[in-house]
């Protein structure tokens, strides 16, 4: 390295020091819920499925967090439903991003007829109010995890092909990709190597906040006893059974509420931070 | 002799929805092997987009309605926005950096990316080429800067990348979109220096687009004055700056700043550019014209005619306004 590299050296340190706090704080925090999803057997006190003491009991220091209607510990359920809720959220964000972005990105590309065809579909889509289509969805191929993510995908895509193709459409018209093309580089390379990578920024952070909404749908749904079937701890199930209770013992659905509020902070902290950091 | 690279009757076409115009009508221009033309005008002349036509990248909803683009006299197929096609031997500087270098790319990246669509050479040249073309563009430190991202390098090193990338096509013709103007003098100077010593040395042909008229009296052999989308007058640069032969030419050598002179004694033209969707009949210049007689808002636009060997004017008069400077000693020049 010498003189006309030098101040690049220390641009690199700045940039690095200004990623933003919230950027920081939310991946510590999301890196504290897949720590402890990923070693919840060793964490967690209990077995979150066995009864292990009286039902109902108070916060002690033996059960930290009680135990719930059943008499099963309330803190081991929490962790263990981060084993459910994470990855649950995670692919139905994930695979409507992958179909939005294959819809999006061709709507964008092609034009025309196709184009028209495609945002007509996500209109169609979008006319019916979501959670409307999503019980159809789900009452239609039966109750479970698997019908939930499949139900959420066929409505979620939409957003994100609305926004691949605008994205698209603004990065094929910068200079570069447009030299790109006169130049000969070929379909498939300009899509991965000029346009997709510069159209996903604003995906990537739409992404974080839509962790939250996912969560929060699962959750709606397991609490209606539509989404993930008991026994298996989740969430939004443990504050439906926690409900009975809301007057006596509050706490059966405050502490998995709490839990779910604290995820939705990381994700939108994250969010938040992307968007500071990556200053679309 | 035959032009490197040619636009004639060039007519492009911005469709805007309801109504389309034509910013650029039956657009002359040629730039001769070796030789350097500069195209210069004011903000919306149609300077850009003629450039662009050159190149075979127009925006899109721009199209090349009628005319045809040559390289060394033959005819090259039309290029348009839906599948645009760069015309062979001619690379291209554009005038934003930022906007032409892909930002998640590095140096390396980019360059990589036009050896390879040339097809110049395999994946174990492209490295040496790439240093060897940074080090041509005058890059002290090519290995530092080839690992750098656009946005880590200075304004002045990022434009000297996109020369870089400009010349790995080995072009015949190098346009250059204002590629200095987004950069302070002193980087100025250097880039056009670096611009010049290539053009030397690999007997290009360059045509730079540029409203600033010092850059072209720098750069250029020839010029061309491009308003409201037509030439109005072109010639040899330093014969057109001493003794221009349209009063349009006459009034924007008038309006340049003299770093010595204060602002308000500034000539400058007055009124603005005509809009492309309602230029004036007759002589497009005639409304801002201090010499325009009733007859100059008459009739078709008006169009060059040869007044000697390597000159030509759109202006009736300019034989009167040639005696007018002739009186004076051409110090605007």
């Amino acid at each position: 390295m010498t003189a006309a590299i030098a101040p690049l050296q220390e641009f690199e340190e700045n940039f690095r020091r200004r990623l933003p706090n919230k950027l920081i704080a939310g991946l510590v925090m999301l890196a504290c819920f897949v720590l402890a999803a990923a070693l919840a057997s060793v964490i967690a006190p209990y077995d979150p499925n066995k009864l292990v003491a009286y039902p109902l009991e108070e916060p002690s220091s033996t059960h930290l967090l009680g135990t719930d209607p059943l008499g099963r510990d309330v803190l081991s359920r929490i962790i263990h439903a981060a084993r459910v809720d994470l990855p649950l959220a995670v692919t139905v964000v994930a695979l409507s991003a992958a179909v939005g972005a294959v819809v999006g990105g061709i709507a964008a590309y092609r034009g025309g007829f196709v184009d028209s065809l495609l945002n007509g579909l996500g209109s169609l889509v979008q006319a019916f109010p979501v959670y409307v289509l999503l019980i159809a969805v789900v009452f239609a191929l039966g109750p479970g995890a698997r019908s939930l993510v499949i139900g959420y995908v066929v409505i979620n895509w939409v957003i994100y092909a609305r926004i691949v193709r605008g994205e698209v459409l603004r990065v094929r018209g910068l200079d570069y990709v447009h030299a790109a093309r006169g130049t000969g580089t070929s379909g498939v390379r300009l899509l991965c190597l000029h346009i997709f990578p510069n159209a996903f920024r604003q995906v990537l952070i739409y992404m974080s906040s839509d962790v939250v909404l996912a969560i929060g749908t699962i959750a709606t749904f397991s609490f209606f006893g539509i989404g993930v079937q008991a026994p298996t701890a989740e969430w939004g199930a443990m504050v439906a059974s926690g409900r009975l209770y809301l007057t006596t013992d509050p706490l059966q659905a405050i502490f998995p509420g709490l839990t779910m509020i604290a995820l939705g902070l990381t994700f939108a902290l994250i969010g938040d931070g992307l968007d500071d950091h990556l200053g679309v | 002799m035959t032009p490197s690279l040619e636009a004639r009757q060039l007519t492009i076409e911005v469709d805007a929805g309801r109504r389309s115009f034509t910013p650029v009508e039956d657009l002359d221009v040629a730039v001769a092997p070796g030789r350097a033309l500069g195209i210069v005008g004011e903000s919306g002349s149609g300077k850009s987009l003629t450039l662009r036509a050159l190149m075979g990248l127009l925006p899109p909803r721009v199209t090349v309605r009628s005319g045809e683009i040559r390289v060394d006299g033959e005819v090259i197929p039309r290029s348009t926005s839906r599948r645009p096609r760069a015309t062979p031997g001619v690379a291209m500087v554009f005038q934003e950096p930022l906007g032409a270098l892909n930002p998640l790319l590095r140096v390396k990246g980019l360059l990589d990316d036009v050896l390879r669509a040339g097809g110049r050479s395999g994946r174990k040249g492209t490295e040496e080429r790439a240093l060897s073309l940074l080090r041509e563009v005058g890059i002290s430190d090519p290995a530092a800067v080839m690992s750098a991202y656009p946005h880590q390098i200075s304004g002045g090193q990022r434009q000297r990348v996109m020369i870089a990338m400009a010349m790995a096509s080995e072009p015949r013709v190098l346009l250059c979109d204002e590629p200095t103007t987004a950069l302070d003098v002193t980087i100025q100077q250097r880039i056009l220096r670096l611009l010049r010593r290539i053009r030397e040395e690999h007997e290009m042909s360059l045509i730079y687009v540029t409203h600033d008229l010092a850059v072209v009296n720098e750069v250029c052999d020839d010029v061309a004055i491009i308003y409201a989308g037509q030439i109005v007058e072109s010639g040899k640069a330093e014969e057109v700056f001493a003794s221009p032969a349209h009063p349009y030419t006459r009034m924007l050598i008038d309006s340049v700043p003299d770093v010595a002179e204060r602002l308000d004694d500034l000539v400058g033209i007055p009124g603005v550019a005509p809009n492309p969707w309602q230029f004036p009949t007759g002589c497009r210049f005639h409304p801002r014209c201090f010499m325009a007689e009733p007859s100059c808002s008459e009739g078709p636009a008006f169009t060059r005619r040869q007044i000697s060997t390597d000159r030509a004017t759109a202006c009736t008069y300019a034989e009167q306004l040639l005696d007018l400077s002739g009186g004076s000693d051409g110090s605007a020049a």
